[in-house]
Order: C-alpha cells, then structure tokens, then sequence
C-alpha cells in the first residue's frame, strides 16, 4: 500500500470515529473529513465532485419538497384518524394500523418525516385514549424502519444503492424487498401487540370519544390536497416506470417536486426549501468525497480482495457475512457511511470473479436497513423519536429498546437469511 | 391568580373541566365564521415545537374538545382573546 493510501485510512478512521461519537454535528465531521481528503491531495477536487451520487441528492431533494408542501395538508392526520375510527377505537387495534400506515409512509417517504408526522398524532390519539404513547412509539419507530427497506426510495441506504447499481431499477426493489420487508413488518408488530397488550386496555366511554371525532375537519386546504396528490401520485407512477422511459430516480423526483410548486404557485418556494434537510445533503456530499479517497487509492479494492480471500470467493458465505456484518454495524453505527463504504467495495468483489452480486446487494440492503432497529442508535428515526418522546416527559431508555428492539432486530435477520438462501443461493 | 375569561354567548360556548394536569375544555361555535379564527389558535401551537401543550380534537356540529396542559393554560386563553374568541380576559 502505498503512503497516499495510508493517509487516506487515516483520515476515514478518525473521521468515522468523530461520527460515532457524535460528539459535533455528523454533517460538519463528513465534510471536514472530505475537504482533508482534497487539501492532502489524496483525491483531486474534479475526482471528488464526480464521485458525489447526485442522483442520490436529488431524489432526496426532491422527495423532501413533496413531503414539506404535502404534510402542510393534515393528510396524515386525516389517514391517523379515520384508520382508529375503522379499528373502533381498540387500542391494541390501534397500535397495529398506525404500524401499517407508518411502514407504508416509510415506504415512499424518508423514514424521519414519517416519524415526525406520526409522532404527533399518535400522541393525540393515546391522550384521548388515556393510554401509554410508548408501545406506539416504538411500533412506528420499528415499522418505519421496516417499511422504508421495502422500496428504493425508502431508506437512504436503498437509494445509495439503487443509484450506484443502474440495474436495481425501483421495480427491482419491489419485486425482491417488497414481500419480505411486509412479511417482517407483521412478524414484528405481531410480536409487539402481544407484549404490549395488557398496556393497550381504555374504556368505552373515551373510545366512542374517540369513534366521535370528525376526521374531515384535518384537512386544513382540500385545493393544496389536490395538488399535492396529484403530484405524488405521478411522481410514484414515475419511480415504477422510470426504467421505461431511460431515466433517473432523482428526475422522477426533482420533477414531481417541481411540478407540485409550479401547481402551488411562489408562496411555497420559500417554506418548501426552508424544510430540506441541507444538513443531510451535505453529509451525504461528505461522505461520497471520504470514500473517494479509499476508492482511489485502492484501499477498498484490497479489503474486496481481502474479503473475497476470507469467503473463498464463495457468494453464499459472502452474502450471509454481509448481512449479519451489515445488521450489527447499522445497530451501532450510522448505516449510510456504513453503506458508502461497502457499494465500492461489493463492485470490486465483482471485478474479483464473484459472479453474481445480486444476493450481496440485497444482503447489503436488508442488513444495512434492517440493522437500525437493532439500538436506540441505530437509525435516525429512533433517535429522533426519543428525543420527541423524552420532551413530552416519556423517556424511552437505551435499556428499554434494546431489550425489545434487539431480539426483533435478530429475529428480522434470521428470516432474512433464510430468504437470501432459499431465493437466490440455491 | 386564576384567570377569568367573558365571550359572547350567542356566537360561541365554552365549560372547563380540571382533569389532573391537564383542563378539558370544550367550546361550541354557534357561528361557523369563527372556525377560522379557532384554527389560528391551534396553528400557534402547532407551530412550537411541543406537541403535548395543547391536544386539539375536532367534532361534528363546530364541536371542539381541547386539552390544555396546566403550564400553558393562560396561553391558550390569551390566544382566544388575541383571535376575537374571548371579549374580556382579568387576574382574580
């Protein structure tokens, strides 16, 4: 290896060990890291910028427009609403249909603002209900997370993914991450409303309290509603046919955005791009250049070199080291800079003779998803909805999640193991 | 000191109930007009950053069920009397 390399090491190591620590903002260390990485010329400035995925940036950008102008709707509260009256009220019910509606949401939206827009609802409704908001917050935190490995635009590992593979197009998501991660998705609720379910008793007078409400009232601008299902709807539409058409998920994305701030007028422009999360742009933006630098100094050639040596070459071993290698890392780390390192070198094991990278690259998607239910850590969704919770005076400790989260998580990556192996290695 | 609040009772009806932490209040439009100004009251609270200050519950017929947390009560009365909901708010 040469020096260029070592250095390289070095800046990744001290960089990702900033990010673990968290000890200041994940977006500042990633891009401190990346200017390191040009400014000791490990990676020229014209390399790194070709390096960033701007298909992941705008499909993000994108989606996060939508969602800024939709929520302003009270669509989801409408949806939180109307699903507790369809259930009567039961809390147990409850607590399984706001799971649902929150892996859907997940599915097609960026898991935190589903969370976000969850979050309040939930507590509105297990107020009415005089019932404990924790075992529904940590349904939703667990489905979101479920949910949003379903599809490529679900989870940011997903749309890393599916951008750097041209050939895991968004139906290819569906068809081989769809019916598992829903499959999980029941196992996992499943398991939650029999624990939680001597927590989940009210009485009927709060109940037909609850039956009373009037969810149409929710919708605060049925004009801006139009819109702004319009524009999801051919923006989803979009995603599923945008192999088709020869494009990318991020013009899907960055179009249906647009479309819907052309259909909404100027007012919108201003609180739509206040609510992009520029902070995560960038770490993104960050980490792309970080991993440049390993990249081009073929260091993560040698550890694809080095791994393909460990498994033989063997693509079942390979991919089941994957997944559970994914699956405890995203449990205890941030999963994006987790799946920024391992895309590169999952190609280069390509490059190495393994022939088939499809089961790898589903192992990498499910573990690296899945793997954040494993830790109150272990996905941004977690964190903030114990940040969210604990404010509200509920504290949803370390402790108690791992306690539920980790055998669920476990659990996940033994059914998806199984599913890896019996669809695609044998 | 208590708050003591005075509305016009032919356009709108409010009671109280203390419930531990919390003061059920429910509020009756008689005038429809006035759902717009009840919905800048819970915009206000929507729009700070706690989501257990006030619980907002809408009914049919302009009914409104609306659980205020104690520690933000006299807000919450200053914001009906800001949007033209209360005529009179005084210190007892």
């Amino acid at each position: 290896m040469s020096t260029q390399a070592y250095i390289a090491i070095g800046v990744f190591l001290i960089t990702y060990a900033f990010i673990v620590t968290e000890k200041l903002h994940r977006t500042i260390i990633a891009m401190a890291g990346a200017i390191m990485m040009i400014l000791l010329g490990i990676v020229g400035q014209e390399k790194a910028l070709h390096h960033i995925d701007f298909n992941t940036l705008g499909l993000l950008t994108g989606m996060m427009i939508i969602v800024a102008i939709t929520s302003e709707t009270g669509l989801f509260k409408y949806i939180a609403i109307w699903s507790a009256k369809k259930v009567k009220g039961d809390p147990l019910k409850i607590l399984l249909v706001l799971g649902v509606i929150t892996a859907l949401g997940s599915a097609f939206l960026d898991n935190v603002t589903t969370v976000l827009l969850m979050v309040p609802v939930t507590f509105s409704i297990t107020r009415q209900l005089r019932v404990n908001p924790i075992p529904f917050l940590i349904t939703e935190v667990i489905a979101s997370n479920i949910g949003g490995t379903s599809t490529l635009i679900g989870d940011p590992p997903n749309i890393m993914i599916g951008s750097a593979v041209k050939e895991l197009t968004f139906m290819e998501f569906i068809y081989n991450l769809t019916a598992i991660s829903f499959f999980i998705l029941f196992v996992n609720i499943g398991i939650l409303a029999f624990i939680y379910r001597k927590q989940l008793k009210t009485s009927a007078e709060l109940k037909s309290n609850l039956m009373d409400l009037d969810e149409k009232e929710e919708i605060t601008d049925k004009a801006l509603l139009i819109k702004s299902l319009t524009a999801l709807t051919l923006t989803i539409l979009g995603f599923f046919l945008h192999q088709l058409f020869h494009i990318e998920s991020a013009t899907v994305a960055l179009a249906g955005a647009f479309l819907l701030l052309l259909l909404t007028g100027e007012s919108y422009l201003d609180k739509a791009f206040e609510k992009v999360e520029w902070t995560t742009i960038f770490f993104f933006i960050g980490l792309f250049v970080l991993v440049s630098g390993l990249i081009e100094t073929g260091v993560i050639s040698l550890l694809a070199d080095y791994s393909v040596h460990l498994t033989g070459g063997d693509v079942t071993s390979t991919s089941i080291l994957i997944l559970w290698v994914s699956a405890i890392a995203s449990a205890f780390i941030d999963n994006i800079p987790f799946v920024a390192t391992m895309i590169p070198m999952i190609k280069d094991m390509g490059d190495l003779g393994i022939q088939n990278l499809e089961p790898l690259w589903w192992s990498l998607s499910l573990g690296a998803c899945l793997g954040g239910n494993g830790t109150l850590i272990g996905a941004s969704a977690n964190v903030i909805v114990a940040g969210l919770a604990a404010k509200e005076g509920y504290n949803i400790t370390f402790g108690k999640f791992l306690i539920i989260a980790f055998p669920l998580m476990i659990l996940s990556i033994i059914i998806c193991t199984a599913y890896i192996y019996l669809r695609y290695l044998i | 000191m208590k708050t003591e609040y005075k509305y016009n009772e032919q356009l709108l009806e409010i009671t109280e109930t203390v419930n531990g932490d919390d003061i059920e209040i429910s509020i009756t439009l008689i005038d429809s007009e006035l759902k717009k100004n009840l919905k800048k009251v819970r915009d206000f609270f929507d729009e700070n950053k706690v989501i257990s200050d006030i619980y907002f519950y809408i009914h049919p017929n302009n009914k409104y069920q609306i659980i205020v947390r104690k520690d933000f009560y006299n807000e919450f009365i200053i914001q009906l009397f800001r949007q033209e909901l209360l005529k009179e708010i005084k210190w007892v």
